[in-house]
């Protein structure tokens, strides 16, 4: 049995939300203030009507609010009727009975059954919400209160003291493992004589005889003749719950023999604490299951990266998905941790984004209906499996590079590093801070920007990771160009090759992955394309020959390779001196622009050595450098979105 | 404590399919407790699988109740459901899954009264300037008319019509005249009828029987489910069920059911009318196999002598009643004799009697109202309103009076919504409203006053009705007046003089002077009483309880008429008083009483 489904209605920041859950793991992940933990909080408020003490219960301040613009003035409009409903699938048959009242089977495939809870809170003007709750799929059907108690769960708040939880006596989780052991074995007589042997073994002592006796003394002087107010001492009570409750965790310094001296709990670090308590709480789910197969258990752990280093948190997702290997246990999880959500399969992830979550790999799922082409020369619509490996492409990204981009408001997806390190430089000439925007850059290292793109263009809106990505790319136009017969000496020698190379380009038709993108883009109008001119070291190099020949050398891209370069600068600047006037036209300042191109150092290096220079030299380029349009317009399209 | 004895140790051991034949005062209700609570200590019930105990009326869920209470000292709850048959069907097979019957229909609601299924089908038209009422389409349509050529509506209104376990249609169990309609017409006229209602919702409890039984025909996990969750169904008062529901039992058992257990008395057998069948209970307890059969035979209630009487109407040949631990008093039975003037002089000496002896719990019973009002010393009912509003109300507050405070308040609350929306006809939206008023606590505030402040029934009827009318105007805040439809002129309903008596002289419920309640066999069903007086009617009529039906001459299964004489002589401890007609001679009464037997003469009457 798992919590298949929530949907939450006017429920603190959300005015509606709703989800799939993986069975077993889910992480929830999301900006700040995004919802993480109101979803987290609704599933608390359904597993906390059937405890004794509720830590969490609906007040009025949850009651969602937005304010509605009426044209002249915003009116703040608050909600009066919060609504949760869960879904639950994956019953045994025992369960099934056990629900009974909680049984709904779908009309349209009977074959498919399932479990369904509305809980409501009204605010009815009363002194706290009103609480209602429905079961199964006729109003006014309420199963048994007592069915309450076979929703079980574990919270760890994002701050919880789980040193605390884990010595205090009356909660003692530790103990409650134990007890539910001994309570199998039979063996609570045991139990209570080891602390009956223990109390009168001290009290043959003559330390604590003779403090008794004194104490009895005093008392007897104080009551005179009634003596029945008498004393006795002993460790702890011979009962079970009071002994197991005893029991403590600590840090023995023999890690083999596991006894004798060691470190207090409160001599641990917060995070390692945190995981002892994991540990403890997900044993206690284990015998509980072995004991009764009804109930459903949701472990619910907000940040567990807080106290934890990037090595652990790895370990720990890999300890919860091994350790959570029953049926009716489910992890919730929100974090903030790209290191732990880039370990995290995409079935097990939840993102939540413009007030909508996601489960990441339904954007890979049932999407055939849309008709999308990838390969535009061949037509072909794709199938559920292209959609399939798209994801596992996607998934072997992340694992790799980290998973900011899932955390970003905007995202800007480029080849490679030279595009990396030149457009994270041209950003600071605009004043443009990506992370003001929380823009990520994605550098996919090559030209295969599909598998990311599915995340961001479900046809239907509503499904979408409706977030503003900007693909920066090269149209790649006559590749011939990179040839020996067009190197820079040979077109500054011969200029018919300069006009033959200048034509080929003009002519030249850019490479069909500009219209593969343009398809998969799918219509979504958050995913914009923006393709250089050839490549962007050519666009490069002709947004920064000036029109004027007389101040060509005034560039600071010019100038840069004037320090670099200057024999091949003079050679272009003696070039430039056959023309007739000082205004170039559109076709020679295009010939100065492939020579300067060529004289551009090897890819990398360039990238490398003038994003450094850029950096190095802000006022000056600012002054002179031009970045292309098309990449200030992939930034703006970026910036749109906010 | 618990008295075990053989037989009711076989019954609590036993498991499976079980059917336990229990004769009047064997003490089933509390065996029936204790099996329920022996489930809870061996641990075969608890956790979230419990017995579904299930019984005919309301009162005898509430005896279960109060019988395992007396037993265990806590109160019978979750994972157990003790309710009635109707409303186990209605609450865990119908309503939950009647969408699977078919996606297009509304959320349905059971009908209290299904008077709204014929009226869903009447409309109003205009012709030559006078409205006419007529029915909605197309139910004038050729397809659905009868021999006479009007609509099969006008011979067989819908509320009568119903679907058998097979799926056929019927007409309260019967089939349609062959003279009055072809089959075909009747045929698609009850297709259509069902249909619609069911689209809108709108069912009745035999309905709900019946979809119920196919919910499970065609979704095994439903039983699976359900079985689960009551691995234990105890049906009390089994006796009364109808086929319909035997037919859904069967079909829980054929799909995983282990557990099931029928308790009754076909003798006790008085719901024909509901579509009890007495003959299917005792079938299986007594030719089918797959069924273990127990009895219960002991009689710890009544004295042999009284026992004798009623076991006059069993066969011969059935199991015999034994009498355990009743003290046998002397003239614990007395027959009267009644003539034209003697009524209230044998009410009288029977009161006297039951004062003497202190029988706190006595009964006067009686069949037909024309008897029941010359006991009372009533003329015939009148009936000055010509609408049933203030009879309901009269209803609802002798239910107040009488203490049952949670239906009155449902039966004025039903009365009252219809009033406050009285722009609004359409049943599911008062129902909705009665719902949602229900938890409202200003509302059922308003309800008690209402109640409580509601005219005094020590008022004539022509100033009841007056002050009620404008009462209810008030406190509802009415913008319209109510009226009442009071009758003012003599007619076959009506003598003029009623007007001017009082409310409780003709609608209070009867009670003889002594106070004893003078009412009917079917509410005395089940009780223990002190002393008992059944009136028997003079002349042979299929509603008419005789002399001559205090015998089994045939050797037969009794019909309805001599099972209520079995109910009604069964109920007393002390006491079993008959009054014949003094056309049946002192003879006659030795002859089948035995000549010990004490006559009243007229004599010691007076």
């Amino acid at each position: 049995m798992h919590l298949a489904y929530i949907r939450i209605e006017n429920y603190k920041g959300s005015e509606v939300i709703e989800t799939a859950f993986d069975p077993k793991l889910n992480i929830i992940i999301g900006e700040n203030g995004c919802g993480k933990s109101a979803i987290i909080d609704a599933i608390r408020l359904l597993y906390n009507i059937g405890e004794p003490i509720r830590e969490l219960s609906v007040s009025f301040d949850d009651f969602h609010q937005k304010s509605i613009d009426n044209g002249r003035s915003k009116v703040v409009q608050k909600s009066s009727l919060i609504t949760i409903t869960y879904i639950f699938k994956g019953l045994s048959t025992a369960q099934k009975g056990a629900f009974y009242e909680y049984m709904v089977i779908d009309p349209n495939k009977i074959e498919e059954d399932y479990a369904k809870i509305i809980i409501s809170y009204e605010d009815k003007d009363g002194k706290y919400p009103h609480f209602t709750y429905n079961t199964g799929n006729i109003d006014g059907q309420k199963a048994d209160y007592k069915t309450f108690e076979l929703f079980q769960h574990y919270y760890l708040g994002a701050l919880r003291d789980s040193t605390k939880d884990l010595l205090s006596t009356r909660n003692n989780i530790l103990g409650k493992v134990i007890r539910r052991f001994v309570k199998r074995e039979n063996s609570e007589s045991q139990i209570e004589q080891i602390i009956k042997d223990a109390n009168s073994q001290l009290l043959d002592r003559d330390e604590v005889k003779n403090t008794r006796d004194g104490v009895n003394t005093n008392l007897e002087s104080i009551f005179k003749k009634v003596i029945d107010n008498k004393i006795g001492v002993r460790i702890e009570e011979a009962k079970t719950e009071y002994i197991v409750n005893a029991i403590k965790p600590y840090l023995p310094h023999d890690r083999t023999t596991l006894v004798d001296e060691g470190f207090h709990l409160w001599q641990n670090s917060l995070g390692l604490n945190n995981l002892i308590y994991i540990a403890v709480v997900l044993g206690d789910i284990k015998e509980q299951i072995k004991d009764n197969g009804l109930p459903h258990f949701a472990l619910l752990i907000e940040e567990p990266e807080s106290h934890l280093h990037p090595q652990l948190q790895l370990s720990l997702y890999n300890f919860l998905n091994n350790a959570n290997a029953t049926e009716n246990s489910q992890l919730f999880i929100t974090t903030h941790s790209p290191t732990l959500t880039s370990k995290v399969p995409l079935k097990n992830l939840i993102l939540l984004d413009c007030g909508k979550a996601t489960k990441l790999d339904e954007q890979f799922q049932n999407r055939e209906s849309e008709k999308i082409i990838e390969d535009t020369t061949k037509s072909r619509e794709l199938l559920d499996t292209d959609f399939v490996n798209s994801m596992k492409k996607l998934q072997r990204y992340i694992d790799v590079t980290k998973s900011q981009l899932l955390f970003a408001k905007s995202i800007l997806f480029i080849e490679g590093i030279s595009e990396e390190l030149l457009i994270s430089a041209f950003t600071l000439l605009e004043d443009y801070k990506l992370e003001d925007y929380r823009t990520e850059i994605v550098n996919v290292k090559g030209t295969s920007f599909y598998p990311f793109l599915y995340l961001f263009n479900h046809s239907n809106i509503s499904k979408r990771i409706n977030k503003p990505i900007s693909i920066i790319t090269d149209d790649d136009r006559f590749t011939e160009s990179k040839k020996t017969e067009y190197s820079f000496n040979n077109l500054v020698s011969d200029t018919t090759v300069l006009d033959s190379l200048d034509d080929s380009i003009q002519k030249g038709s850019a490479v069909s992955r500009i219209k593969n993108l343009n398809s998969v883009k799918n219509n979504a109008d958050n995913i914009k394309i923006f393709e250089s001119f050839k490549t962007l070291e050519y666009e490069i190099a002709l947004h920064n020959v000036s029109h004027d020949r007389s101040i060509f050398k005034d560039n600071f891209l010019v100038k840069y390779l004037d320090i670099v370069e200057s024999d091949k600068v003079n050679k272009i600047v003696t070039y430039m001196s056959t023309f007739p006037n000082d205004l170039m036209s559109d076709e020679e300042r295009r010939k100065v622009a492939i020579l300067l191109w060529k004289v551009l150092p090897a890819k990398a290096e360039f990238a490398q050595d003038f994003s450094i220079h850029l950096l190095d030299n802000l006022e000056d380029a600012k002054a002179s450098f031009i970045v292309p349009i098309y990449i200030l317009n992939a930034l703006t399209h970026l910036k749109n979105g906010l | 404590m618990y008295f075990e004895n053989e037989e009711r140790l076989a019954y609590l051991q036993a498991r499976g399919k079980v059917i336990l034949n229990a004769c009047p005062g064997s003490g089933k209700t509390t065996t029936i407790a204790k099996k329920i609570l022996n489930l809870e200590i061996s641990k075969e019930i608890g956790g979230h699988s419990g017995v579904a105990c299930l019984s005919f009326t309301n009162s005898a869920k509430d005896e279960i109740n109060e019988a395992y209470r007396k037993l265990s000292g806590k109160s019978l709850q979750f994972p157990n459901h003790v309710s009635t048959i109707d409303s186990f069907i209605n609450k865990y097979i119908t309503l939950p899954f009647y969408n699977l019957l078919n996606r297009d229909f509304n959320r349905p609601k059971i009908l209290d009264h299904t008077t709204i299924l014929d009226d869903m089908w009447k409309t109003t038209y205009v012709k030559n300037g006078k409205t006419l009422e007529g029915l909605l389409r197309p139910l004038n349509n050729t397809e659905y008319k009868a021999k006479n050529n009007r609509s099969v509506f006008h011979l067989y209104p819908p509320s009568e019509i119903r679907i058998e376990p097979n799926g056929t249609f019927s007409i309260n169990g019967n089939q349609p005249s062959s003279e009055k309609v072809d089959k075909t017409n009747f045929e698609n006229y009850c297709k259509l009828i069902k249909n619609t209602q069911f689209r809108k919702g709108l069912i009745s409890t035999g309905d709900s029987a019946f979809i119920a039984l196919h919910l499970l025909k065609n979704n095994p996990k439903i039983c699976e489910w359900l079985s689960l969750r009551f691995p234990f169904i105890i049906i009390d008062e089994a006796q009364d069920n109808s086929l319909m529901q035997h037919a859904i039992f069967e079909e829980l058992i054929k799909q995983g059911l282990n557990n099931i257990e029928l308790i009754g008395d076909p003798y006790q057998s008085l719901y024909e009318w509901r579509d009890a069948k007495p003959t299917e209970f005792l079938r299986k307890y007594e030719s089918d196999h797959t069924w273990q059969s127990y009895d219960m035979t002991d009689n710890r209630r009544s004295p042999q002598s009284i026992i004798d009487v009623f076991s006059k109407v069993r066969r011969p040949a059935d199991t015999k009643i034994n009498s355990v631990d009743c003290e046998d008093f002397e003239e614990s039975i007395l027959v009267y004799k009644y003539s034209s003037d003697n009524h209230q002089l044998i009410i009288k000496h029977y009161d006297d009697r039951c004062a003497l002896k202190k029988y706190a719990s006595s009964c006067i019973v009686v069949r037909g109202n024309s008897l029941k009002d010359s006991l009372l010393g009533k003329k015939t009912e009148q009936r000055p309103w010509g609408i049933d509003l203030p009879k309901s109300i009269i209803y609802a507050k002798n239910l107040y009076t009488s203490g049952d405070i949670k239906n009155a308040i449902k039966e004025i609350r039903a009365i009252c919504i219809p009033l406050v929306h009285s722009d609004t006809t359409d049943y599911h939206t008062l129902k909705e409203v009665e719902k949602e008023k229900s938890l409202d606590p200003h509302f059922n505030s308003l309800m008690i006053t209402i109640l409580d402040e509601l005219p005094e029934f020590s008022k004539t009827i022509q100033d009841w009705t007056v002050e009620t009318q404008e009462f209810l105007k008030n406190k509802l805040e009415l913008s319209y007046d109510i009226d009442f439809n009071l009758r003012n002129r003599k007619s076959k309903y009506l003598e003029k003089a009623t007007l001017s008596e009082s409310v409780s002289q003709h609608f209070k419920k009867s009670f003889s002077a002594f106070n004893i309640p003078i009412t009917t066999i079917h509410q005395v069903k089940g009780q223990t009483l002190d002393s008992i007086l059944v009136f028997f009617n003079e002349r042979k009529h299929k509603d008419n309880i005789i002399f001559e039906n205090i015998s089994n001459i045939d050797n037969v299964f009794p019909d309805e008429t001599k099972r209520l004489i079995y109910v009604a002589l069964s109920r007393p401890r002390h006491l079993l008083a008959m009054a014949f007609p003094d056309t049946i001679t002192d003879i006659d009464i030795k002859e089948k009483f035995g000549e010990g037997i004490r006559i009243v003469t007229q004599e010691e009457l007076i």
